[in-house]
């Protein structure tokens, strides 16, 4: 299920055992930490409150380890999808051999189970280990310590059992129900649909826990829908804080774990045999025919966009890829799914909010921000998504034809994602924005939007000198942390200080000229940055290679 | 007249020779056949013949110029087929070819003729909207072939091209690559298929432990050798080995309790 590092140039994300387990550890580890300084007695000191309840005041927290166990448990599951079950490698290896097919269910099941219990253990460890120590720290009583860890081991390791037989059992129902060809196909949008039912699910950490204790009182029946609420509500049951209501949750968060568990099992061994004896024509050829339509925009936008051949043929190349790629559409599932999510978010919280009026309705920053954060998450997603490799052996046709000191990479790159932006960024704002806001304020934000956009796809893709998908993947280096602190730090920039100073630009349309020095200021910075390449910063490259002490130019052979 | 001439190549992996002082030289309407055992250099000779790897000593000339010169202009003229069919499989047939002409700067219309025609010829046409990771080994290789073919090059480096391919389609490839030395192509072939290359080829190159051990016609070879057919005078330069002792002796250790 997990393969080591020498096949990792055939599935871009294999990241290998230890490091995979070591990153699905990080965010417990994060998440306990940062919460020092609410459970800490000094800090309670400080703030005045001195009647503070651990127990009352962990529930938000409770409630966000519990879906951060489910998503980051069901994450693992929906990357491994492929791998859950026998592929074609493993029946190529098997099937030959003098054993019955009942041995390699039962393998297989046993397989499972480990990477279950394993996931389980690795995703909440630092959380069971680090988050009652926080909570109880300032309680000199173990009981008291005991009774919240018990509590919070019980909750977070059946959220991650249930969730990890949840996508199971949908994997092993649609390769029982549907005919394989057809499961195939759709495999990768069932896919996409649960990576954006997951970050929904951690969305929700954000409002739920405050609706939890009154949950008894409440007519909106949905919450009681949310696995998360019922594991919450099992560990404040556990914590003897619990009403009927939440008692009543909590034991259905038992009876659903047991149920989707023996399901799973079920449904495994149900398709097992259908599975495994379908594994040998995994790559039986299917008949297919010309695509007109895609041949015809593809001819339109090589005429709008794309001039030479090679952009013209790694064009083609970088949609098919992206939408063909399992492992490259789904880290663009990923951040496309967030960016919708966050969006989402901004936009039900404005509806919620009087429409200020300055004589003239003006959007809010929330719905103003719906684009920006749209247009972030994409760029980002593609960005990101260029570098997972597909075939890497197969690239050797672009080593043989593309010079390595071609420069057209970054500009290829750049062009690909406002090609996919654009389409975007016209329909959202169009939809949302002309209807209720009319044309003024729909191409003025559009406008912003855009330039913005632009000139977050020139930074991000400053030292892109890759062929997407054609290269190593690079290696986790010790500033990937950092690197991830400023994609959120950048969020804030681009989406939310944006969208506020626009929202304050429009009260006075007269005050958008503001934008023009900032923007062209910014441009001017990018434009001195792309002239401070060097050679070494731009060649195109196949491999991911760790820095050398000395780089040799090749000042031998002419460029 | 083209001409392709290694001179003095050498190339080391940590400090250890893969190939070492191999000369040649490879002129329009020849074919020249390198044979040697597993190891003895040919793909590391290869790979450095089309500028995918920098010799460490020597140089490859085209033209009578070094092809890292302008190693793009260069490979426009190569046609290259690998000894290992690592193709996209996410593309289909078509496709796959679409993007190799489209890379090699074919103008569209030549380009859908040709792989038309190649396709019909090499009997993938109603195959060719499938993705590539479904076809057999021998209708990958038919696509590399094509693919190799597409922009008809002056030189052409094929790397076991018959491997995987059934009798009929083998059968087409020599006959057409002794067919592009009678036009005027210059061929490179690399093999472990002796029949084919003293079929095929007009000159041949032994290598054996990263040098070359000799280098002539068939005739030459065979009357140097004084043996028979190529493949005696082959055993008798490269194997140190006896074949028939080392058959009998694995049949041995197969029936050892």
């Amino acid at each position: 299920m997990i393969h080591g590092g020498e096949t990792a140039d055939e599935d871009g994300l294999d990241l290998g055992m230890g490091l995979l387990f070591g990153l699905l550890a990080l965010p417990g580890v994060f998440s306990s930490l940062f919460l020092a300084d609410k459970y800490g007695s000094l800090f309670q000191v400080l703030r005045g409150d001195l009647d503070f309840d651990p127990y009352s005041a962990s529930l938000p927290d409770e409630y966000f380890f519990i879906a951060l166990s489910m998503v980051v448990t069901a994450a693992v599951a929906i990357w491994k999808w492929d791998s859950l079950l026998p592929d074609r490698r493993d029946y190529i290896n098997l099937a030959p051999l003098p054993i019955a097919s009942s041995s390699f269910l039962g393998a297989n099941i046993f397989a499972l189970l480990l990477l279950v219990g394993a996931t389980a253990v690795d995703v909440n460890i630092a959380s069971i280990g680090l988050f009652p120590l926080v909570v109880c720290g300032s309680h000199s009583s173990l009981t008291y310590f005991a009774i919240f860890l018990d509590a919070h081991l019980v909750g977070v390791t059946l959220a991650s059992v249930f969730s990890f037989s949840a996508v199971m059992t949908i994997l092993c129902v649609l390769m029982s129900v549907l005919p394989f060809r057809l499961f195939r196909k759709c495999s990768m949008y069932v896919r996409c649909i649960l990576i954006a039912v997951i970050l929904g699910i951690l969305a929700t950490s954000a409002t739920v826990p405050g609706e939890i204790q009154g949950i008894a009182e409440h007519t909106r029946s949905w919450l009681k829908l949310l696995p998360t609420v019922w594991f919450t509500s099992l560990d404040q049951w556990m914590l003897g804080r619990a009403n009927p209501t939440t008692a009543m949750l909590g034991n259905r968060a038992l009876i659903a774990t047991g149920l989707t568990f023996v399901f799973a099992i079920c449904t495994c061994v149900f398709s097992y045999r259908r599975c495994f004896t379908s594994s040998g024509e995994a790559n039986a050829m299917l008949p297919a025919r010309e695509n007109a339509i895609g041949n015809w925009i593809y001819r339109m936008v090589h005429r709008l966009v794309f001039q030479t051949p090679f952009e013209r043929a790694a064009f083609r190349f970088t949609t098919k890829a992206l939408v063909r790629g399992e492992s490259q559409a789904l880290v663009l599932g990923w951040f496309v799914g967030l960016g919708i999510v966050i969006s989402s978010q901004s936009l039900v919280g404005s509806l919620t909010q009087p429409i200020s009026s300055m004589g003239q309705r003006i959007p809010s920053a929330e719905i103003l921000s719906v684009p920006l954060t749209l247009s972030y998450f994409l760029i980002l997603g593609l960005r990101c998504s260029f570098e997972v490799p597909i075939a890497l052996r197969a690239n050797w046709l672009f080593r043989l034809t593309v010079s390595p000191d071609s420069r057209e990479c970054a500009a290829f790159a750049r062009k690909v994602i406002a090609v996919f932006l654009l389409p975007v960024l016209l329909l959202c704002g169009l939809s949302l924005y002309a209807s209720s806001w009319g044309w003024k304020f729909t191409v003025v934000h559009l406008t912003i939007v855009t330039v913005v956009s632009v000139l977050f796809i020139e930074i991000v893709s400053i030292q892109f000198r890759k062929i997407p998908f054609t290269c190593s993947m690079p290696r986790f280096k010790s500033n990937s942390i950092v690197v991830i602190f400023i994609y959120v730090v950048g969020f804030f920039i681009f989406s939310t200080a944006t969208s506020t100073a626009e929202h304050w630009a429009f009260q006075d349309l007269r005050r958008v000229l503001i934008f023009l020095p900032v923007l062209g200021a910014i441009w001017l910075g990018i434009k001195y940055w792309q002239k401070s390449l060097t050679y070494l910063d731009t060649r195109v490259i196949f491999d991911e290679l760790p820095p050398t002490v000395v780089e040799t130019l090749n000042l031998n052979t002419s460029r | 007249m083209v001409s392709l001439v290694a001179r003095n190549l050498m190339k080391c992996y940590t400090s250890v020779p893969a190939v070492e002082d191999v000369s040649f030289s490879l002129r329009s309407g020849e074919v020249l056949g390198c044979l040697g055992p597993n190891g003895s250099g040919k793909s590391t000779t290869v790979r450095m013949l089309i500028g995918l790897s920098d010799p460490t000593r020597g140089e490859v000339l085209f033209g009578g110029k070094n092809i890292r010169m302008n190693l793009v202009a260069y490979r426009k003229l190569v046609g290259y087929v690998p000894e290992e069919a690592n193709l996209y499989p996410f593309l289909s047939g078509l496709e796959y070819l679409e993007l190799v002409g489209t890379l090699r700067g074919m103008d569209e219309p030549t380009l859908r003729k040709r792989i038309d025609s190649m396709l019909e010829l090499f009997s993938l046409h109603p195959h060719r909207h499938s993705a590539v990771g479904s076809y057999s080994k021998g209708m990958r290789q038919r696509i590399l072939l094509i693919a190799a073919l597409l922009d008809d090059p002056e030189l052409l480096i094929f790397d076991e091209p018959l491997s995987g391919l059934d009798v009929t389609s083998a059968l087409i490839v020599k006959n057409l690559i002794k067919l592009l030395g009678e036009r005027g192509k210059a061929v490179f072939y690399c093999s472990h298929v002796l029949e084919v290359v003293e079929k095929v080829c007009s000159h041949v190159m032994i290598l054996r432990k990263g040098r070359v051990l000799a280098q002539g016609s068939a005739d030459d070879l065979r009357q140097a050798a004084g043996q028979s057919s190529l493949e005696h005078a082959f055993v008798h330069l490269v194997e140190d080995r006896d074949a028939t002792q080392t058959a009998r002796d694995l049949a041995d250790a197969m029936a050892t309790a």
